[in-house]
């Protein structure tokens, strides 16, 4: 077992077991033009004003028909607010509106992605070619969301930031690396992240349980196992981060002792975000979890101005 | 964790709790003497910028105050850009630890409330604890001070200190005084019914999630004296291992039950119990629920535990804006 001065070590310049596909950019290029597409929504109201905010729950249709949720918290006082767009991780629902309200007081308008039902399983729709990967389906859903949140009312559609852990993580570095107008990424752990090396680690939890499954379901010899990674590539976050715009900021954090999600991955993420301003924050004695040192960051992270 | 089914049986058998734990026959007189100490202390605090750069909508302070026995005592305290005085937010943490990130602080700034936010001394967070108490200091601080007198209690001291927080409260600017609130679960929350207890003209509503320091009595009783109580147990089994002090016992610790503060709470409360909780049994919550002779509302959670429960925090949006029927 690797110490975690030796974590540290690797990680330094770990890139990923696999490099991103070649055609990574075109395969997100088409999508995220067709998720961007202005589209009707609906903005309920969900009773809870208060004096300086309004709370709304957000529907939309989203690239494959069906209907997508997000919770919404608008500043009441005149704009523009800079926006965050949060994502949950995958072992939790929804985040409640008081969590949420958190992001308020440093002035930002806030969008909250509810992910659809999915089964959890990272491979489903493999087979069909990585356009019919359920994880591109979930980004398809966090960019059609936030190409309607840019344009609610009071929004500063020239600053944006993306948040989230684990799975909200790679949501957060997708809707970073494809929506115009993010101008600030933070991630957690971001999950799944370098597909092949972590597996290679002996990942087999939460996002990897899916892995696991297939190659022991389906593929028992590893006879797929190029083609199937290679799928994998397009939604992994590591690829991902290859297209993050040279201007934004990255913030990543990484649990060390996180064993649903390698902590090299976590590195290769961060290692090949393509953004020139990025920042690293390592915990030795923490896993997939919530770190009141990170949260800290995360929050001065937010100010637009001199840190 | 371990989720206990609901049944009706269990639930009334839950909502008749009275409490075991005796309540000292002088609690009343005790606390407004501790509370006469605490308003003797000269008021000595100073508010700096914290290591989060101040936003347009929101400023983030480290607020030290001297208190009881010369301890430096440490606060968050943010201050949300508002039109007009602004409510404030007493907020208490729970066992053991200290106040969360500057950004789990920021919900009530999210919703145009000051929070203060105190570190209990000795418990994980920035504020000095001076010590001095008298007996065993090996684990839990609720038998801190146990052996030397209620009046030396590490929870009477936390109390008084927390007192001093009050009295800081009411001199910062843009406080709206008629709309101070209180939050807090478990630790926090047995802090918070205190507070409201003891500071009743300057508490307006309290949100108390699953209270910790309740009914110590009656979790000995039940064997649930590990966890966060697991120093009721230490001490039964180090000091008073055949039983023979256990009224003394438990007669002191009724100074800083939870249960014995009930009857002083004037103002509203929300209250919050996860049924399946194995920290804090819901047998002492109920204790306390039903002690309480204020205005009140009890959520029950049948399948949470000790744990986050967001859709009790929803709550609390409403409750602090005077909604949340009673």
């Amino acid at each position: 077992m690797a110490t975690v001065s030796e974590i540290r070590a690797a990680g330094e310049n770990y890139l990923g077991a696999d490099a991103a596909p070649a055609d990574l950019g075109a395969f997100w290029s088409a999508r995220v033009d067709r998720a961007l597409e202005p589209r009707p929504y609906e903005l309920a109201e969900v009773g809870i004003d208060t004096p300086v905010a309004a709370y709304r729950e957000l529907s939309f249709a989203s690239t494959d028909g069906q209907t997508v949720c997000a919770r919404v918290l608008l500043p009441k006082a005149a704009g523009p607010h800079p926006l965050i767009l949060v994502f949950h991780d995958m072992d939790r629902g929804v985040r409640g509106w008081h969590h949420l309200t958190r992001y308020l007081a440093p002035g930002y308008a806030v969008c909250h992605l509810e992910c659809r039902p999915w089964a959890k399983d990272v491979t489903s729709g493999w087979r069909q070619g990585a356009g019919s990967l359920v994880l591109a389906q979930l980004i398809d859903d966090a960019v059609a969301m936030a190409g309607i949140a840019r344009t609610l009312e009071g929004v500063d559609a020239s600053r944006i930031m993306t948040w989230g852990e684990g799975l909200g993580g790679l949501l957060s570095m997708a809707c970073a690396a494809l929506v115009p107008g993010v101008v600030k990424c933070a991630t957690f752990n971001p999950t799944p992240a370098d597909f092949r090396g972590s597996w290679e680690a002996g990942a087999s939890s939460l996002a990897f349980a899916g892995v696991t499954r297939h190659f022991r379901e389906e593929d028992p010899a590893a006879e797929r196992l190029n083609e199937f990674f290679s799928t994998l590539g397009y939604v992994d976050a590591a690829s991902l981060a290859t297209l993050l715009p040279e201007g934004a900021e990255l913030l990543c954090g990484c649990g060390l002792m996180d064993a649903a999600q390698p902590p090299l991955g976590c590195y290769a993420a961060y290692n090949r975000a393509a953004c020139a301003k990025k920042e690293l924050a390592t915990y030795p004695k923490f896993v997939h979890e919530r770190i009141n040192d990170f949260e800290d960051r995360l929050l001065a992270f937010m100010h637009f101005g001199e840190r | 964790m371990r989720h206990v089914p609901i049944s009706a049986s269990r639930l009334r058998e839950l909502e008749s709790c009275k409490g075991v734990n005796p309540i000292p026959e002088d609690f009343d007189e005790f606390w407004a003497k501790r509370m006469a100490d605490a308003d003797a202390v000269d008021l000595d605090y100073e508010i700096v910028p914290s290591k989060i750069p101040t936003f347009d909508t929101c400023a983030y302070y480290d607020l030290w105050f001297t208190g009881m026995g010369g301890a430096r005592v440490y606060a968050k305290y943010v201050v949300p850009a508002t039109e007009g005085d602004h409510p404030l937010v007493l907020q208490f943490h729970g066992y053991p630890g200290c106040t969360r990130s500057w950004a789990e602080q920021s919900s009530f700034p999210g919703m145009g409330c000051a929070i203060l936010s105190m570190d209990n001394p000795g418990q994980g967070g920035r504020s000095e604890d001076v010590g001095g108490f008298k007996g065993t200091t090996v684990s839990g601080h609720l038998i801190a001070g146990l052996d030397g007198g209620p009046e030396n209690l590490y929870y009477v001291r936390l109390y008084q200190d927390q007192r001093i927080l009050c009295r800081i409260a009411r001199e910062l600017p843009g406080v709206d005084l008629s709309r101070v609130f209180v939050n807090g679960s478990s630790q926090g929350g047995g802090m918070g019914l205190a507070c409201c207890a003891l500071n009743s003209d300057l508490v307006n509503r309290a949100s108390i999630l699953y209270p910790f320091l309740s009914d110590f009595r009656e979790v000995f009783e039940l064997g649930r004296d590990e966890i966060a109580y697991d120093g009721i147990r230490y001490y039964s089994r180090w000091f008073d291992p055949d039983g023979t002090r256990l009224d003394e016992c438990f007669h002191t610790l009724g100074y800083i039950d939870t249960l014995s503060f009930a009857h002083l709470v004037r103002c509203p409360v929300l209250f919050g119990t996860g049924l399946a909780d194995v920290v804090c049994p819901p047998e002492t919550q109920f204790a306390v629920y039903n002690a309480l002779t204020c205005p009140k509302r009890h959520v029950l959670f049948p399948d949470f535990g000790h744990e986050e429960i967001q859709a009790y925090d929803d709550m609390i949006i409403g409750f602090y804006q005077g909604e949340v029927g009673f």
